[in-house]
């Protein structure tokens, strides 16, 4: 074979190439721009001196340093958690095959919200702490009873059985919660405040435990890629290359579990960012999820800190939750990416 | 490219089927290394069940397949995978990927967690990429090819992958008459240059006759008969396996014979005299269904 030959095959990865990195560059400035706009903004002003100050460590009234300390341990709540989301999305995505693949499919956000609801109504549980714990206890036993039921049969927890199962397991918790909120009046308030989804009361201690199992779970995503791109040659290719679909599957299933019963769990159920963040990508950067998981965690958290910043400063002094923002913001976003990509593509 | 090892692969006494539901029942057979084979035979007969059983889609309930005296489910994935190479009857082409980026998925038996592209992986690619002629394509989106341009490119991902024993299912459907014949010259070419084992499972007979050294036509989950075409692709074998009235013809006396089914006679006498009457009838019939 001549050199010139080996030279074509290799031209085309390269303008991807190129792609991809211009991409991976926009995501770091748009990363960097949304934590520096995150810190600056608020319901109280901070000018651009005192930050630099804040950040060169000199010195500065109690309160402003307070405020300081407050933003930025939020946006790197916001930012954490929003790569989480997205990882898992990107990863629940690749499993199943399913362009609308989400966490949610897999009934974690159904899960841990009865799991909320019954501790605050049957078992009288309030603190933040508890409502975490509970809510990360219903994501996972929720998700392995979805990927239990899924795996009876012949061909194992295939994409449909997944989802299917999800949806059926998320319906079935979601009309007990109803049940239990209404006889528990007591519970709505609460529930309903942590179903929107926020990283305002969030602390540094809060942040360590949950943190350890996030990296886990990015990690099981990350070094899962490309068992993730066999899996979308379908099946049947996938064994033929030497995967091992179900072991694997199994694995990743695991990563997603952790990262959004996490997530879950220390910020509550966050929609459409696990389901935006990866489909956005693909259609910047193609199908390779070598790509794409890494740059949705990148997306997913500049995403989530700007969703936040928007929370804070859209109408001074009260915040909206980021739940509410990431959807006002996202949705728009989203809808942007999807038609450029088909004008690309004409 | 580098030549193939010849690899022994045997079937022994195998049963194969879905659940409870068994389809190739106490099946054995060995495949010649280094030429073509077709499995032939009619819908529901096993071929495809067997053919997923050789390439480890499918466990055996009972028997062994093996690949040079060792089962071939002991073999870890990858490995098996950098012998054994497969395309599966519907793969699918991930949304938007370009015919290099999944030509180069072929690679995966041979690359690691951390270990990236090397320069051998770059030239398999574009091996494979000549070698079907698919070159000219390599920076498009599999998605805006055509159906024969498409197959080819799956074929590239498969040689890409570099096995001595290539198993390909129904590699010709949904392509026209001239594009089957070309996909089966390809295969035979890379046959002949590289000496890979390649198992077929087709439907079209006279072209499984062109293409093969060895036929294998099968009924009911067990082997019928096999061999040369000439000794396999008689109107008594037709018939027995495909119930199908034929005569068997070899007009360039190449070894390849040709099928060509008997004339229909018509139900309700459909000849030129009343041809016009049964016409207006069905049609008459079919106004009357809507």
């Amino acid at each position: 074979m001549s050199p010139s030959l080996a030279h074509t095959a290799r031209e085309k990865p390269h303008t991807q190439r190129q792609r991809t990195l211009a991409v991976t560059a926009a995501l770091v400035v748009l990363l960097a721009l949304a934590v520096v706009s995150s810190i600056f903004w608020g319901t109280r002003d901070v000018g651009v001196n005192t930050v630099w100050n804040y950040f060169t460590h000199a010195d500065l009234p109690a309160m402003t340093e307070a405020v300081l300390d407050q933003r930025s341990v939020r946006t790197l709540w916001a930012g954490t958690i929003g790569a989480a989301l997205a990882l898992a999305g990107a990863g629940m995505q690749g499993v199943t095959r399913n362009p609308l693949g989400d966490p949610g499919i897999l009934g974690v956000n159904a899960g841990a919200a009865f799991a909320v609801v019954v501790g605050i109504s049957l078992l009288g549980i309030n603190s933040s702490t508890g409502m975490a714990g509970l809510a990360f206890i219903g994501a996972g036993i929720t998700s392995a009873l979805v990927y239990g039921l899924a795996s009876v049969g012949r061909d194992g927890a295939t994409p449909v059985k997944l989802a299917l199962m999800g949806a059926a397991i998320s319906a079935g918790l979601g009309s007990l919660t109803s049940a239990l909120i209404l006889n528990f009046s007591n519970a709505l308030d609460s529930l309903r405040k942590w179903q929107l989804g926020s990283v305002a009361g969030s602390s540094m201690e809060e942040f360590f435990p949950g943190v350890f199992l996030l990296i886990a779970g990015a990690l099981i995503i990350g070094l899962g890629a490309r068992s993730i791109n066999n899996f979308a040659l379908g099946d049947d290719m996938a064994t033929a290359l030497g995967e091992n679909v179900m072991l694997k599957r199994f694995i990743i299933f695991i990563g997603i579990t952790l990262l959004s019963g996490t997530a879950t769990s220390m910020c509550g159920p966050i929609a459409f960012l696990g389901l935006m963040a990866p489909h956005a990508l693909r259609a910047l950067v193609g199908p390779d999820y070598r790509a794409i998981i890494p740059l949705s965690a990148l997306f997913g958290a500049a995403l989530l800190i700007v969703a936040d910043t928007v929370g804070r400063v859209i109408m001074p002094p009260e915040e909206i939750q980021v739940g509410v923002t990431m959807v006002v913001i996202g949705v728009p976003v989203f809808i942007y990416l999807v038609r450029t990509k088909k004008a690309v593509e004409l | 490219m580098t030549a193939c090892t010849y690899r022994e692969l045997r079937i022994e006494h195998v049963d194969l089927g879905y659940g409870t539901r068994t389809i190739v029942k106490d099946l054995s057979l060995a495949i010649p290394a280094g030429k073509i084979t077709a499995i032939i035979g009619p819908n529901g007969c096993g071929k495809s069940t067997l053919l997923r059983g050789i390439s480890r889609l499918l466990k055996p309930s009972s028997g062994e397949i093996t690949l040079d005296g060792k089962n071939i489910h002991t073999f870890p994935g990858k490995e098996f995978a950098r012998m054994v190479g497969l395309l599966p009857q519907s793969p699918i082409a991930p949304d938007g990927i370009t015919v290099a980026d999944l030509v180069s998925r072929g690679r995966y038996p041979y690359q690691g967690v951390f270990k990236r592209n090397t320069a051998e992986d770059d030239e398999a690619v574009a091996w494979a990429l000549e070698a079907t002629n698919t070159m000219g394509l390599a920076e498009r989106s599999v998605s805006e090819l055509s159906g024969g341009q498409r197959q080819r490119v799956w074929i590239a991902m498969a040689l890409a992958q570099q096995t001595d024993i290539l198993l390909l299912d129904e590699p010709t459907t949904y392509l026209d008459l001239a594009h089957q014949v070309d996909l089966l010259d390809l295969l035979s070419d890379l046959n002949e240059e590289r000496g890979t084992t390649m198992v077929l499972v087709l439907h079209e007979l006279n072209l499984a006759a062109r293409v093969a050294h060895h036929l294998i036509a099968m009924k009911d989950g067990e082997i019928a008969c096999a061999g040369k075409a000439e000794s396999v692709m008689t109107s008594e074998n037709l018939h027995r396996v495909f119930g199908l009235k034929a005569s068997v013809h070899d007009p360039e006396k190449s070894g390849a014979p040709v099928v060509v089914p008997h004339a229909r006679v018509a139900r309700g006498g459909f000849s030129k005299a009343n041809a016009g009457q049964a016409m207006s009838e069905a049609d008459r019939e079919d106004n009357s269904n809507e």
